[in-house]
């Protein structure tokens, strides 16, 4: 339902008057590190969900809107997404699941 | 001959009818732009407002140890500097953002009152206000009936 109403014509135009934040995206083996800047945004205008498989980040400055949205990989544990907004950068810590974290399995001796 | 030295410069006294052109291109400057020298891109606005110059840059990251202010003879310089660098202990999938690193002037002229000016940077957006002086501003005149 989501996708269809996305493709009406108004909805279109309005995402066109938005402003695409340039996003920076880190890794490691423990989580998924998303940086966007933002500037102009307080932390209380910042909006970042998770619509089954995409990052959605909408914000609100004095000046435009900014509207990204990022597909996300199966291994993002999505009940432990953080987000923090500071001096117009947004930055956003996606942890992994731990099947797909990796671990150190210990060698016993017998 | 007649040489050119720079926006700042005054045209020299008008024998072939230069000084028309260059005001002409002088104001050009100081009104569409007001910009002199600059390095580095970063979005910024400058306006002029009743009785104010207001100049608006965006540098997200930022906070106001980053970022310098200098207004001097006129001229308004904001610069700055953001390195930007993989965080530590990651590793980059993908890199959109770019290295804040500017220096941009503007001549405001020399009808401001620079102990009046104020810069504020909040949200990685730096405001510089700069009043003019007094009797520059604006004023309407009532016109009496007599």
């Amino acid at each position: 339902m989501k996708a269809m109403e996305k493709k009406t014509g108004t909805e279109q135009k309005e995402q066109r008057a938005e402003a695409t934040p340039p996003i920076d995206v880190y890794e490691n083996d423990q989580e998924f590190l998303l940086v966007a800047d933002m500037p102009g945004v307080s932390q209380g205008e910042a909006e970042v969900s998770l619509e089954e498989d995409r990052l959605v980040v909408r914000a609100k400055s004095p000046f435009r809107r900014y509207h990204r949205e990022l597909l996300v990989p199966p291994s993002v544990d999505g009940e432990h997404v953080s987000a923090a907004m500071k001096a117009g950068v947004l930055t956003v810590h996606l942890p992994k699941r731990a099947p797909y974290r990796p671990r150190q399995i210990e060698v016993r001796g017998t | 001959m007649f040489e050119y030295r720079g926006l700042l410069d005054r045209p020299p006294r008008d024998i072939f009818g230069w000084e028309d052109l260059f005001r002409g291109f002088d104001r050009f400057v100081r009104d569409f732009d007001r910009e002199l020298t600059s390095f580095g891109y970063v979005p910024s606005e400058i306006t002029e407002e009743d009785g104010r110059f207001v100049l608006r840059v965006e540098a997200p990251g930022l906070t106001e140890k980053d970022v310098k202010v200098d207004l001097n003879g006129g001229v308004l310089t904001v610069s700055a500097q953001r390195p930007l660098e993989v965080p530590k202990g990651y590793g980059a999938r993908r890199r959109e953002r770019t290295e804040t690193r500017f220096s941009r002037s503007f001549v405001l002229g020399d009808k401001i009152d620079p102990e009046k000016a104020t810069a504020d940077m909040k949200d990685g957006v730096l405001t510089v206000m700069v009043p003019k002086a007094a009797g520059q501003q604006r004023k309407s005149i009532a016109i009496k009936a007599s």
